[in-house]
């Protein structure tokens, strides 16, 4: 399988402190949809490089002026196979490179230090808030994608840092991430469980999956009991 | 050459999904009407849609739909249906409703009730393998007594004369339902418990039993087809050894890595078990493989299995056209006959993957939803049998598997070089699918060498770390694609963009608007 050579930039956290107002106002901020998200992938921030008003260079294929502003030619708009994004850009702040290719139909070809993915994008829709989201599909993995300015994406990290802090205290809620039915409930309120241990047995497409404690504490609250239905979401335990 | 007459006018499909659309293709292509049973989440579905006509059996949970015995066979009756096929999983290796269905006067396409009865119990399969001295795995020949807490210890001296770690298994078991690994021995008497009341509530019968893991281990299992004259041939062998929890992922024919000599005794083994249970029309005789090479019967499953179309890729064999035959009364084709002649030495390799709705990032968990996009690979040597369109649930009601790609070359290394060129052409949208698996696959050295066991999965597949991959790759997309588009900036870049890239995009997002805000709603993704 190809192997992915990173950037080597910062592993800087969201609530870096960049002032709004220096943020170039063509930058992005591109995560993953709270549906596809595991809640341990960071955002990444892409800006392009150099002055807006020069970057009218978007060139036929990969030539040897890599990195050269082109002066814009006309460019027939059937012609979309082979148009490349050359626009030197910043992947968190550090210079990377990747480029676009589109085949046209939804269908692309990422191309980041020379290996060369093929990439499905659904077309985007609003997801409210000056966002956009969008599916995507690569190496058969679905994913459901956000965009948005990155000048509001920084706005509002500002607005909301205070509250960030004391987010990571206090009761840890356990929801399913599958429906099915609650064949077993292993715990009860009160009892301490460590991380592992199992606190449900549910049936969902024939298979009996165990839940298991995320993290040690005390079972403060029991959601649903043997025999119900539940669908994803839905509150299980809370841990405290 | 005479035309033979179907054997029956009209045949019941007591099953869903791809395999009773793969068994009403049969049907059509032999001359005879198809008729489907269906619950009410499938009332739109693919087999439904394909019968000449089709009968409601109740709502979407099995045991009110597709294991109704007295439902279906009502239903063959009232549609004029002279056999039932009934496909793989549900009712097909219940005795009780073959001989429901042959005391209707109806004919069941496969083995008699009470030849599923002596092979489909897996400690029955165990004393006959015995018997007529075909080796099986080391373990108990009896029900554990599961419910008596007095012979607790008489269990445990068991457990530790086979040795840890061990399997507890259903008795009526199949699909890794009901079946625990029990690595220490104080685990022992939950795993009996737990296991005992899976198999219960999956197959009506908590009886479980002791094996010996073997590991690692290859399994190989054997295809057979008998007829009413006790002539058993097989037709070759699958290696099915790439799974997770006990259910299979990946399946090649013929075994890798096997002499023409291995495969000849294999088969035989497979042949004497079939033989001594008057075993008739079709059915799967499965062994592990020890690394010393050696071969341990496991069990027999008495049905058309998941993975038939590999054989018959290789063998050149429509199993379901001759299930249908030998139901009919008809003797083992001369094709079938020379097929089995054959089967010890191969000259062509097939390979099937089972794109089912899970995520193989997330140990598999299933992901029941709406399909979006739904794009299915072509050209030589591809076989798809699916029963789904864009567009279509995955209710959660049922088995998982969407589609089974199998592709066929002249030899392995061109048949994994044909299925990696396949899942490249495969674009699934809406739900997760095991694509991300089996494109890993396809491009395994390991794999590609033929190391293949029970254990591969875990060794070999990093699930989050390939997902990592791909969630940063998606993004970096993604987020190229909105600059590339953004209605910002100067004028020109405007202009320019909106002559190239922007215009194709900006169609697009007109023609799809609605779906996607009808999609962002989410209503369909896990329905109730």
């Amino acid at each position: 399988m190809a192997e992915l050579t990173s950037p080597g930039g910062p592993a800087e956290s969201e609530s870096t402190d960049v002032s709004p107002v220096h943020v170039d106002p063509r930058a992005v901020r591109v995560r993953l949809a709270a549906a596809s998200s595991t809640g341990d992938e960071p955002a990444l921030r892409l800006s392009p490089v150099g002055q807006p008003l020069r970057m009218t260079n978007p060139t036929i294929g990969r030539g040897p002026l890599g990195g050269v502003a082109v002066p814009p030619e006309p460019v027939d708009p059937g012609q979309t196979a082979v148009l490349a994004q050359r626009q030197p850009v910043e992947v968190d702040g550090v210079r990377a490179d990747v480029v676009l290719h589109s085949s046209g139909g939804g269908r692309f070809v990422l191309d980041e230090a020379g290996v060369a993915t093929r990439v499905f994008l659904e077309s985007a829709a609003s997801a409210g808030g000056g966002s956009q989201r969008r599916e995507v599909i690569v190496d058969g993995f679905l994913f459901e994608v956000e965009t948005e300015s990155e000048r509001i994406a920084s706005l509002r990290e500002r607005a909301s840092r205070g509250r960030a802090a004391s987010a990571h205290s206090g009761p840890l809620e356990v929801r399913a991430i599958i429906p099915g039915k609650v064949v077993a409930v292993s715990v009860v309120t009160g009892d301490a469980v460590t991380a592992g241990q199992q606190l449900r047995v549910v049936e969902a497409m024939k298979m009996q999956n165990e839940l298991r404690a995320p993290r040690d504490g005390t079972i403060s609250r029991v959601g649903v009991a043997p025999g119900v239905k539940i669908e994803v979401g839905d509150l299980l335990v809370v841990i405290s | 050459m005479t035309v033979e007459a179907p054997p029956f006018r009209r045949v019941l499909i007591a099953n869903r999904g791809e395999i009773a659309v793969r068994i009403i293709r049969a049907c059509h292509e032999m001359g005879m009407e198809a008729v489907a049973v269906y619950s009410d989440a499938d009332a739109a579905a693919a087999h439904v849609r394909l019968a000449d006509a089709s009968v409601r059996l109740g709502p979407p949970a099995p045991a009110e739909s597709y294991l109704r015995i007295d439902a279906i066979v009502e239903a063959a009756l009232a549609s004029g249906a002279e056999a039932i096929h009934p496909g793989y999983g549900f009712l097909a290796e219940r005795a009780s409703f073959a001989r429901a269905v042959e005391s209707a006067g109806l004919i069941f396409v496969g083995p008699s009730s009470d030849a599923i009865e002596a092979l489909g119990d897996k400690l029955h399969a165990r004393r006959l393998a015995a018997r007529v001295g075909v080796p099986s795995v080391p373990g108990t020949l009896e029900p554990a007594p599961v419910d008596r807490p007095d012979q607790v210890a008489d269990i445990l001296a068991t457990a530790r004369r086979i040795g840890f770690p061990l399997l507890v298994k259903a008795a009526a078991g199949g699909g890794g339902r009901g079946m625990r690994r029990v690595a220490r021995e104080e685990d022992l008497a939950a795993a009996l418990v737990s296991g005992s009341r899976e198999a219960a509530s999956a197959f009506g019968d908590g009886s479980v039993y002791l094996e010996r893991e073997i590991l690692p281990a290859r399994h190989i299992e054997v295809q057979l087809l008998a007829d009413a004259h006790g002539r058993v041939v097989a037709l070759g062998e699958r290696d099915c050894s790439l799974q997770r929890r006990h259910q299979k992922l990946v399946e090649e024919a013929p075994a890798p890595g096997l002499s023409d000599d291995q495969r000849r005794y294999l088969h035989g083994l497979a042949v004497r078990m079939g033989e001594a249970a008057s075993l008739r029309n079709a059915a799967t005789c499965e062994f592990l493989r020890d690394p010393e090479g050696d071969f341990w019967f496991l069990e027999v499953n008495t049905r058309l299995q998941v993975e038939h179309g590999v054989t018959e890729l290789v063998a050149g064999v429509d199993i379901v056209r001759e299930q249908l035959r030998i139901a009919g009364g008809a003797p083992l084709s001369a094709e079938v006959i020379e097929a089995g002649e054959r089967a010890a030495s191969p000259t062509s390799h097939a390979i099937e993957v089972r794109i089912a709705a899970e995520d193989p990032s997330r140990s598999f968990a299933p992901t029941p939803g709406r399909v979006g996009r739904w794009v299915m690979p072509a050209g030589p040597g591809v076989r798809v049998d699916t029963h789904i369109e864009a567009g279509d649930r995955i209710p959660p009601d049922y088995d998982n598997l969407m589609a089974k790609l199998m592709v066929h070359a002249h030899d392995r290394d061109a048949a994994i070089d044909r299925l990696r060129r396949a899942l490249d052409e495969t674009e699934i949208g809406g739900v997760q699918t095991s694509l991300p698996f089996h494109r890993a696959v396809a491009r395994s050295d390991a794999f590609r060498r033929g190391e293949l066991s029970t254990g591969w999965v875990d060794a070999n597949w990093d699930g989050a770390g390939a997902r990592r991959k791909a969630v940063r790759r998606a993004l970096l997309a993604a987020g190229l694609d909105a600059l590339d588009t953004a209605p910002v900036a100067g004028a020109a870049w405007a202009a320019s963009s909106k002559a190239g890239v922007g215009v194709r995009r900006d169609a697009d997002a007109g023609g799809n608007a609605w779906r996607r805000a009808g999609r962002g709603q989410g209503v369909d993704r896990w329905p109730s």
